[in-house]
């Protein structure tokens, strides 16, 4: 069964629909990549799952039970918009959330010095938040997210503002907690995100799940049938017809020349291909060129949309961005 | 309910150890000690006592002059200088006398026939009101015997048809007439009034400000997906409330301190007079009053009570109706400060920054203001109908019910205002709630009324 089970969610403003008929579903331990241009839905779904706003119609499912108040206690948030009170000491507001999320005021204490520990950010705890960059403060909301050991941890573009060095520390520590259970829900435009980290992804466009599934089986069922091949040397002759020219072939300068050449063809095709080269070259590699899921997110949501995923990125008024979803 | 008290204790904490708070706090008694002390030390040296020496060739009106407050009467002797008109020779002696510069001389001719007098005061510097009143008041009341007893009336007689009314005023009941003390009343109304206006003001844009800020730096969202709306707003009005307490409670720990180490410098009586002023009718020290209009009634009657006035004082006060005042005060006192701050914590919901706040807070403010100037009107007429309406409707209640407070109000008057101060709170939080819930999310977005009408509204 599934951890997180979103089932057939709606949800209208005054004069826009947000979410139509959502329906999705997370397996425990499994990382969900939530995709779709900004003004899809995607915020409107998480502060859902956050209990910030009620869905009109549907129901949202956390382990069995109806999400109710006590699943706060199981859920960490990491928020697209981040805030921390500027004038407050890091230690306390660090103190302060986790005890709203229900920790009592030890286990806040303990959970706050292991996780500032474990991000490097020990000698923070009397800093105030406005002394702190960005990025410093991006880290003090993640450990707002992790302290209480949540269930669910829903991280809205975790890894924007992150430095190389951080982001392989964030990326650790979140494969870390799907090792230990932890079911993971990230919103991000970073595709290679999704291809690093996520098991599943949903695409979410214009109030409604464009694609679904595990992540490998998204990309297969787009696969435009290319096959990549490498041969030693310079070209050989092209394959004779059926089967196709390779639609790029590039050769590196001699000596060791390679030849590196990607055919759109179809898999009944390919034994001849391999066949082909064999006989007249030396096949070095051969793959299947899966698409990117840059690619295949423009191909979901379609070109006319790009224009303006920018402008209204930030914009969290639902009845703002009503003017591109119904243009 | 538990979530409410971590919000509430956020917010008291964070705040008594921010340096404003601590500032404000040992601040505010200073001003207020200034505020008292200042008028009594300018009294005490106004009183640096100016004698005034009477030149009486005549004998006849020297001894109409008493000493008093610091202005003190010396016979010069005969001869000293020329009775009549002063002449050219008399010029060495009286600016011997003026040398002092406190010092005047009151030079008097002899009665005419008719008793008419011709008086003139010399100084070196311009003489002030207070000198010139009482020397004439003195005469006036001098000549006027004089001529009495030249009609053949005995002295007796004349100090026997001197009428003296001193108006009381009393307070008719059922039981009989008790005594009533306006002029009491109205201070401690007045100040009751003064206090729950600032208390509301100061606290009431404190909670706002507060939803600001939380808004601004973005950090609602995260709050509101662990806490409910409701519990969020709850809690920052309350741990603002025990701020704004707490404030009150050091400085009237502190202003009752510094009071009485005015008191202990021996300044006379006035210091004494202002403490109790400020111990009774306003509880507390209250700093920045001077920007709020019509201060000056407190301050005023309170450092000029006279000494031989501030026993009795102390026993009016003392009948006042305390166990009625207290505790109807308090209510009214929470009761208002919770409907405005509720409110107000609507209105920081709704903007995104305190600049775009100010349109919104019009409508809060005024009735708030509006409440304290009539309070005025009130005091003068404490049970007619202004008074009446104002201490019903629940906006301006809470200021105008705590001045009415002392007069006595009907039973059936208070308990209806209360009720529909309590479902006015009730109204105002479920309102408020409905903004705060969606206005805290909503950025950038310039907020009309208009708008605040279809949040309300909407499903």
């Amino acid at each position: 069964m599934a951890f997180l089970d979103i089932r057939s969610v709606s949800k209208s403003y005054r004069n826009h629909r947000a979410l139509l008929d959502v329906s999705m579903q997370v397996p425990k331990g499994g990382i969900m990549g939530l995709l779709g241009p900004n003004g899809a839905g995607k915020t409107t779904l998480i502060r859902m799952i956050n209990r910030i706003t009620a869905p009109d119609s549907g129901s949202i499912w956390l382990d069995g039970r109806e999400l109710g108040p006590e699943h706060a206690r199981r859920i960490g948030y990491l928020p697209e918009e981040r805030g921390l009170y500027k004038k407050m000491k890091i230690g306390e507001q660090l103190l302060y959330l986790a005890r709203l999320r229900g920790l009592d005021s030890g286990q806040a204490l303990q959970a706050a010095k292991h996780w500032m520990t474990r991000l490097e950010m020990q000698s923070w705890w009397n800093k105030k938040a406005e002394e702190l960059s960005k990025g410093m403060q991006q880290k003090v909301q993640l450990v707002a997210a992790l302290m209480h050991d949540p269930d669910l941890l829903i991280l809205d573009e975790p890894f924007s503002g992150f430095d190389p060095v951080n982001a392989r520390l964030l990326k650790n520590i979140l494969l870390e907690r799907r090792a230990a259970g932890t079911t993971l829900l990230i919103s991000t435009h970073r595709m290679e995100t999704v291809e690093d980290l996520c098991t599943h992804v949903v695409l979410i466009h214009r109030a409604g799940v464009v694609l679904s599934g595990e992540t490998e089986a998204v990309r297969r069922q787009y696969s435009k049938n290319r096959v990549e091949i490498h041969c030693a040397g310079a070209p050989a002759s092209p394959p004779p017809a059926p089967l196709p020219a390779p639609s790029s072939s590039t050769t590196t300068s001699e000596p060791n020349a390679i030849t590196r050449m990607v055919f759109e063809s179809e898999p009944q095709h390919w034994p001849e291909l391999i066949d082909h080269y064999n006989r007249n070259s030396r096949i070095l590699h051969f793959s299947e060129k899966l698409p990117s899921f840059q690619d295949i997110f423009i191909q979901a949501v379609g070109t006319d949309n790009l224009g303006d995923t920018e402008s209204s990125a930030t914009n969290a008024n639902p009845s703002a961005n009503s003017n591109h979803i119904f243009r | 309910m538990n979530k409410i008290f971590i919000v509430a204790g956020r917010e008291f904490f964070t705040r008594i150890q921010s340096r404003t708070f601590i500032v404000m706090s040992i601040l505010g008694p200073l001003l207020f000690g200034l505020f008292v002390l200042v008028p009594v030390l300018m009294a005490k040296w106004n009183n640096d006592s100016t004698t005034v020496w009477v030149h009486d060739p005549s004998g006849q009106l020297s001894d109409a002059f008493q000493d008093q407050n610091g202005l003190k009467f010396q016979v010069l002797p005969l001869g000293t200088l020329s009775n009549g008109v002063l002449v050219q020779a008399d010029s060495a002696n009286i600016r011997q006398l003026l040398e002092d510069q406190d010092a005047g001389l009151l030079h008097l001719q002899a009665p005419d026939s008719n008793l008419n007098v011709e008086a003139r005061y010399y100084s070196a510097q311009a003489a002030g009101l207070k000198i010139t009143e009482r020397i004439q008041s003195a005469l006036n009341d001098r000549l006027y015997r004089l001529r009495m007893e030249r009609q053949g009336l005995d002295p007796k007689v004349i100090e026997s048809l001197r009428a003296e009314v001193q108006l009381q005023t009393s307070v008719w009941t059922d039981q009989g007439s008790e005594d009533s003390h306006t002029e009491t009343a109205m201070l401690l109304g007045f100040g009751a009034a003064l206090l729950m206006y600032m208390f509301i003001f100061m606290y009431g844009s404190m909670v706002m400000r507060g939803v600001i800020e939380e808004k601004a730096s973005r950090v609602m969202e995260l709050l509101v997906s662990t806490t409910k709306p409701f519990e969020l707003m709850m809690g920052k009005i309350l741990g603002i409330a025990s701020v704004g307490l707490f404030q009150f409670v050091l400085w009237l720990l502190l202003g009752t301190a510094i009071s009485t180490a005015i008191g202990a410098m021996g300044l006379g009586t006035a210091p004494g007079t202002a403490s109790v002023a400020s111990s009774t009718t306003g509880t507390a020290p209250v700093p920045g009053t001077a920007s709020v209009p019509s201060t000056a009634p407190v301050a005023g009657t309170a450092n000029s009570l006279p000494a031989e006035a501030q026993a009795d004082w102390m026993q009016i006060l003392g009948q006042m109706p305390w166990e009625t005042i207290i505790p109807f005060f308090l209510f009214y006192f929470l009761g208002g400060y919770f409907l405005y701050a509720a409110l107000f914590a609507a209105v920081g919901s709704a903007v995104d920054s305190e600049g775009d706040s100010q349109q919104l807070m019009l409508p809060i403010s005024l009735p708030i203001i509006l409440s304290f100037v009539a309070s005025q009107f009130v005091m003068q007429n404490p049970h007619g109908s202004l008074a009446f309406w104002m201490s019903m409707i629940p906006l301006t209640s809470p200021v105008v019910m705590v001045v009415r407070l002392p007069f006595g109000v009907p039973g059936w008057e208070l308990a209806l205002s209360m009720f529909l101060l309590v479902a006015a709170f009730v109204v105002a939080v479920w309102l408020a709630g409905r903004i705060f819930r969606i206005g805290v999310l909503m950025y950038g977005q310039k907020v009309s009324f208009n708008l605040l009408r279809k949040w309300l509204f909407y499903r």
